[in-house]
């Protein structure tokens, strides 16, 4: 039935039924696209990364920690975070005497102190 | 030579202003007077609201000729970029150049809440048919639920260009009290354990996907919604330039110059449109409650389906971005930021509430489509 035609009890309901679906179809849409498309970005990087690290294989950190390197490189942390915090490890177990080595290295949920200090200044304005 | 002299003093008085004033145009001048307070002192979106009670009292200058529908005047000349649809657009270009999208290609499931906010702009619709309000009008008015200054007077332009003035009015001073109007509802509508949520960081996002995302939203919703296109499609070519990253020049002038420009011609000229004839009428009251329900119902919409997604994902999302969802950048999301943290210091919702933010605009910019779409027949 033409628009024109409709009751306005009609018309409101198609109004309200039509316009509630098609911005929820729509926005539904854009969301399963967007979340294939960072899914397929993510894996392409990780090839990526995995090819560039097949190609330039990570150099080795001369610390007591440098042997558990190469496996926790496969979770795509940089390989100059895990020379870092392998150099951190060797430092801290020179000073105590005692021997460390990184084994896993994961991403903590909770914010550091110094992430929540920044946040807090960046978002106070607000 | 004094008959002269008395004869050319009677003639400038009967030519002037003060000959010509009747009390609604003054009524009009006070009004405009009250929303330069609230631009300057209260700093309520002081861009936009400045000049339009300007050019509302510019309006309402009697014998000035300086009304929107005045033929030929000054600002009736700025008012063609308003009536052939050409500001809003331009305005959204430098918004789509201001505007961060990474929140919501992190956590795309922020469009559901950017869809459900807009529940305001369909019930309030209702309301206006059931106060008596032809549909036209009706339309017109429901999208102030979409708290999106240019997509109201986009949508109010095409359906009813008579109630311009007061739609944009309500639109721009309902969202410069978005702070006063949402902080009772999200409180009323939340527990407090739901409002202490604290919701994982957001995952970083690769350029690849911001540049993509302009071309994908652009070609989605305009092949769905053409009546969409060229507000999502000014929105996205400006972000598109942004994210690009290959056109500084061009994003400079459309952030600030061109930016500037056509708020001050499209703020002007709105203004112009509420001349006393159309702004002082039983329409307009009504249309500034409408306004008012549409806010609310678009607030509780967003935290209500807030809460839903926070029962589902078992609490690892807070009901109170939901509200940041009815648009408004950025202050809706500041809010969302405000009261979350007034209920747990350590908790930071900014940048969660950015993307049922963002996702907002698209929403509102999707709904004026399905509104202009249906509603244009009747046009005649």
């Amino acid at each position: 039935m033409p628009v024109t035609q409709m009751s306005t009890a009609t018309l409101t309901a198609s109004i309200i039924v039509v316009g509630l679906v098609v911005v929820f179809l729509v926005l539904i849409l854009l969301a399963v696209l967007i979340r294939v498309l960072g899914q397929l970005f993510g894996r392409v990087a990780k090839l990526e990364d995995s090819a560039g690290q097949d190609k330039n294989p990570a150099p080795v950190a001369h610390a007591p920690a440098a042997a558990a390197v190469a496996p926790s490189a496969a979770q795509g942390i940089d390989d100059e975070v895990l020379a870092v915090i392998a150099a951190a490890v060797a430092a801290y177990s020179a000073q105590t005497g005692v021997q460390y080595a990184v084994r896993r290295v994961t991403r903590s949920k909770a914010r550091s102190s110094w992430g929540l200090a920044g946040l807090r200044q960046n978002t106070n304005p607000f | 030579m004094i008959d002269a002299f008395v004869e050319s003093i009677q003639g400038l008085i009967a030519s002037s202003g003060f000959a010509h004033a009747n009390w609604q145009c003054l009524v009009m001048i006070v009004i405009s007077c009250v929303l330069i307070y609230l631009a300057i002192v209260k700093k309520y979106e002081p861009l936009l609201l400045l000049p339009i009670a300007f050019g509302m009292m510019l309006a309402n200058l009697p014998m000035a000729g300086l009304a929107a529908d005045a033929q030929g005047g000054l600002i009736n000349i700025l008012y063609q970029g308003v009536k052939m649809g050409i500001y809003p657009p331009l305005i959204f270009l430098g918004i789509g150049t201001m505007t961060d999208f990474g929140p919501l290609i992190a956590n795309p499931k922020s469009f559901l809440l950017g869809a459900a906010a807009q529940l305001g702009i369909f019930l309030t619709f209702l309301g206006a048919i059931l106060l008596g309000y032809p549909a036209l009008e009706a339309g017109a008015i429901a999208i102030i639920g979409g708290a999106d200054g240019p997509t109201a007077i986009y949508v109010a332009k095409t359906l009813a260009p008579h109630l311009l003035g007061p739609i944009s009015v309500a639109a721009y001073s309902y969202m410069a009290l978005v702070p006063i109007i949402q902080p009772p509802i999200m409180k009323a509508l939340t527990t407090k354990k739901e409002r202490r949520v604290k919701m994982e960081q957001l995952r970083e996002v690769s350029k690849l996907e911001k540049v993509c995302f302009p071309i994908i939203v652009t070609l989605v919703v305009s092949f769905l919604l053409p009546d969409a296109a060229p507000l999502v499609g000014m929105l996205m070519f400006g972000n598109l330039m942004k994210e690009s990253g290959v056109v500084e020049r061009l994003v400079k002038t459309a952030q600030n110059e061109l930016m500037n420009i056509i708020t001050i011609f499209l703020g002007l000229s709105v203004g112009a449109t509420a001349t006393a004839e159309a702004f002082l009428s039983p329409k307009t009251l009504g249309i500034i409650a409408l306004g008012l329900a549409a806010f609310m119902i678009g607030t509780a919409g967003g935290v209500l389906f807030g809460k839903l997604m926070c029962f589902v994902t078992r609490g690892k999302v807070n009901p109170l971005i939901g509200s940041a969802g009815v648009s408004a950048v950025p202050m809706a999301a500041r809010v969302s930021q405000k009261v979350g943290q007034a209920e747990d210091p350590s908790n930071f919702l900014l940048m969660h509430a950015m993307g049922p933010n963002v996702a907002g605009v698209i929403g509102s910019a999707v709904a004026a489509g399905v509104l202009i779409s249906i509603l244009s027949p009747l046009l005649g």
